[in-house]
């Protein structure tokens, strides 16, 4: 009797400190959490966003069937598993179940028909996987947890595609019931780890935790319930702002770390600072419809002349990468090979090259001549972004170095990319944001997209030929080797110059845990990840 | 006097008119709103679709008619940028808006009055000479400056007071700690204004007969600066309130901007930036009626502080 009291005894301390700690554990990590934005969404909606914070954002709260491993391999989120058929034109994909969306609908095959639907009569973006490029023109929901896309041709990055959170899974009763400007506007539904619960405009976002979340990818550390029992996106635009509230450490975490505050943040001994690549990239473009850039030897004049060094310690402060391709290390699709055929900084053999060219005369302020010509040209880039407006001071002075007088013209965005479309400059520094490099790199370069991404204004037959073979050949290594021929030929063309790839920092609080599952993934946008972060 | 208010509610007409035509007009020759809201990686096909489904390539005058026509029966249309109603974004920053500027200018007229009459009453004083120099040390600094330095004492250094944002309704404590530094911000550097203003109007006064009058009457000299001498002064500086508040509505953006404070002055902005047509077209539709309204307020204020002024 006294043994069988013992034991109850301790059973029930043996209980209750169990119950302490599991109680526990949930309350250690269930604090809300506080993160900032410098620039505001738009609107959450996945299927007509095309702005890289409104990704950002609605991220946390959509999904898509497909996410990104840490090798940039597509592996299955709200999908269970798929089957290709043998000529590679039905997808049958087996989606999981007890999925539910934050009204508590499970998610069915017939919501996946209904977004896919919505998503190609509403995205601006030009669609690799929509019926408009020969793509998905059919999808059949045999049963609830089937769903049966038929293309037609085959699309062999199609799952890259569909890992895109464009591509977000919405319930298809409220996709009817809601007008499409209301929706990411007033209210959204999703499969994600957090569900909105407002939107205060210019001020913050409020997103609450899904508590019946439990699907999140194997490679993160949890499955789900996120960490973090609510978040709060403050809107903080300036700069100067967003870094008081980090060093007060009103701030959990935040990817928009003003460069100039880095090093403080850095030594900062409650501050924790990483990066990771980003898959945002800055290049020097030269106008292909200007006579002065046929002659190839200016151009890679221009190309030598330019130090990516002295523009990433000028221009951000150190905290970038000097990039040799146009597909920078966080996108995929990357070939580290291009930094062997890209062009160095040599400015006495850029000084050549024009020699060469015929711009052997020098003016009296140092600027070379030819048939009494000035080697003059005008730069554009954006004045109300600083790295850009810094970057395109540097080219200047780098390029009078060598005898080019550059005039800079710098506007605000909406300014500069009208001339950029109506091509009216002779240089531009721009910057593109993608992390499909496949796609990525034709805005750049393919001749379809002259007059709206491709500032360089070039139509070049064999970048254009590989980079739709690269696109849809159903050879893994033909593609990969047609994207990497049309790497080399855009670098070695000097049309483009590659100047620098961003770093994406991150600065948080030494309390928030999680960092290292989330920085295990080398890129942004987070999207499920987010649920690892919390706070001790 | 109904008619007189009757006729200046009918001048908000070629006000608005005005106004709108041009700013309309501007805005379209700055550029195309929807290659900003896509960004370059969307085809011209695309942007094409877009601009024809919200009535962009028709002819200005037709978009701005469409625009009119629509606006005097309430119906501000919608963002381009965020694809919500201009109505709904307007209605929730107007809030915000009213308390910063109202308790700025609250502010400003609190401490500048007061130092003006006294200046005024002591001239070339130890008071008054501090209350100058400390009134044009404020005028000099710039908004951004001073915010910034505002937000790096109370808010970093002695963590007294939040950093930016906005915590609430005004009436609370949490709305009242959050709004104190932009409010601060925004209030002080007008002090010189009506400072002087207040002060070189007391001095024409102060040594008026009727004062003097006042005086030998026994009436204390606080009464005699106060109500026989202020009340006096009141025209100029209820003037230039009525032109600050209109400004203050809609050209705050610097503080705003500075303190994350959700206020029209950085929708306003923002919306340029972004060539979102209805959104500048909304703002400045209300800050014209915020305008008129203000002038109007203040012309009929006359009446109170003098009797003699009379509308008919």
């Amino acid at each position: 009797m006294l043994y069988g009291n013992h034991c109850r005894k301790r059973l029930w301390q043996v209980s209750i400190v169990f119950l302490i700690l599991i109680v526990g554990s949930a309350v250690a990590f269930s604090k809300p959490m506080v993160t900032a934005f410098g620039e505001e969404p738009d609107f959450l909606d996945p299927h007509r966003t095309t702005r890289f914070h409104s990704l950002v954002a609605l991220s946390y709260v959509m999904e898509p069937l497909f996410d990104m491993d840490p090798q940039f391999q597509p592996v299955p989120l709200l999908a269970q598993s798929l089957d290709w058929s043998e000529d590679k034109l039905t997808m049958v994909i087996h989606l999981k179940q007890g999925v539910l969306f934050h009204n508590g609908q499970e998610m069915t095959s017939r919501d996946v028909k209904a977004s896919y639907e919505r998503y190609f009569r509403l995205s601006a973006l030009e669609n690799y996987i929509g019926p408009k490029y020969q793509g998905i023109t059919e999808i059949l929901t045999p049963d609830p947890y089937t769903v049966i896309f038929k293309f037609e041709s085959p699309k062999p990055l199609a799952l890259v595609h569909m890992a895109d959170a464009h591509a977000s899974i919405m319930p298809a009763d409220w996709i009817a019931a809601t007008p499409d400007e209301e929706v990411g506007v007033k209210s959204l539904i999703g499969t994600g780890p957090f569900r909105l619960e407002q939107w205060v405009r210019g001020d913050r976002i409020l997103l609450s935790r899904f508590d019946a979340y439990a699907h999140a990818p194997a490679y993160l550390s949890t499955s789900g319930p996120a960490r973090a029992e609510t978040l709060t996106m403050r809107i903080i635009p300036e700069s100067a702002t967003r870094l008081a509230e980090i060093l007060a450490g009103n701030i959990d975490y935040t990817f928009d770390v003003p460069l100039a505050g880095f090093q403080q943040l850095s030594a900062n001994p409650n501050i924790q600072v990483r990066m990771a690549p980003s898959y945002s990239v800055q290049y020097l473009v030269c106008n292909m419809e200007r006579d002065l850039f046929i002659d190839q030897r200016v151009r890679q004049a221009i190309a030598h002349a330019v130090k990516k060094e002295d523009i990433v310690k000028g221009a951000w402060f150190g905290i970038a990468f000097p990039l040799y391709g146009l597909v920078g290390p966080g996108t995929t699709g990357y070939w580290k090979g291009v930094e062997g055929i890209a062009y160095d900084y040599d400015p006495e053999l850029a000084v050549s090259l024009l020699e060469e060219a015929g711009w052997t005369a020098v003016d009296r302020d140092g600027t070379r001549t030819k048939g009494g010509q000035r080697l003059e040209m005008t730069l554009i880039s954006f004045s109300n972004v600083d790295e850009w407006r810094r970057a395109a001071e540097i080219v200047q002075g780098q390029l009078e170095q060598v005898g080019i007088k550059v005039n800079l013209s710098l506007a605000e965005v909406g300014a500069t990319y009208d001339r950029a479309r109506a091509a009216d400059y002779d240089l531009g520094v721009f910057r593109n944001t993608w992390w499909m490099g496949q796609p990525y790199l034709t805005f750049l370069t393919h001749s379809v997209n002259i007059g709206s991404s491709n500032f360089g204004q070039w139509k070049n037959e064999a970048i254009d030929t590989l980079l739709d073979l690269s696109s849809n050949s159903l050879d893994d290594a033909l593609r990969d080797q047609a994207f990497m021929a049309a790497q080399a030929i855009a670098v070695e063309s000097a049309v483009w110059i590659p100047l620098a790839v961003n770093v994406n920092v991150l600065a948080a609080r030494t309390d928030v845990e999680g960092l290292d599952d989330l920085f295990a993934h080398p890129w942004q946008p987070p999207l499920v990840r987010a649920i690892v972060l919390g706070k001790k | 006097m109904f008619g007189y208010f009757i006729r200046r509610m009918f001048l908000l007409i070629p006000t608005v008119l005005g106004v709108t035509l041009i700013v309309f007009s501007l805005m379209h020759v700055s550029g195309d709103p929807i290659r900003l809201l896509f960004g370059p990686n969307v085809s011209e096909e695309k942007v094409q679709e877009k601009r024809e489904e919200l009535g962009l390539n028709r002819p200005i005058y037709v978009q701005y008619w469409n625009w009119l026509t629509r606006m005097v029966q309430g119906d501000l249309g919608n963002s381009i940028h965020v694809q919500d109603r201009v109505s709904n974004l307007i209605v929730a920053r107007i809030g915000p808006t009213f308390e910063l500027t109202v308790s700025a200018l609250l502010l400003t007229v609190l401490i500048s009055i007061p130092a003006g009459i006294i200046s005024a009453v002591r001239p070339y004083s130890v008071i008054d000479n501090a209350a100058r120099f400390v009134a044009l040390f404020w005028v000099s600094m710039p908004y951004f400056w001073l915010g910034i330095m505002l937000m790096m004492l109370f808010g970093l250094v002695l963590d007294w007071l939040p950093i930016s944002g906005r915590g609430g309704p005004l009436w609370t404590l949490r709305g009242i700690r959050y709004a104190t530094l932009p409010i601060v911000t925004l209030g002080l550097p007008p002090i010189a204004l009506f400072t002087r203003l207040t002060r070189s109007a007391m001095l024409e006064v102060v040594n008026e007969e009727y004062m003097r009058t006042a005086r030998s009457k026994g009436v204390g000299e606080t009464a005699v600066i106060v109500r026989h001498g202020f009340r006096n002064v009141l025209i100029p500086i209820v003037t230039l309130l009525g032109l600050r508040l209109p400004w203050l509505f809609g050209g705050a953006v610097i503080t705003e901007t500075v303190f994350a404070w959700p206020g029209m002055g950085r929708l306003l902005v923002g919306a340029v930036m972004e060539r979102d047509y209805p959104v500048v077209q909304g703002v400045v539709v209300v800050i014209a009626l915020v305008t008129v309204l203000a002038n109007l307020a203040v012309d009929l204020t006359y009446t109170f502080i003098d009797p003699r002024i009379r509308y008919n």
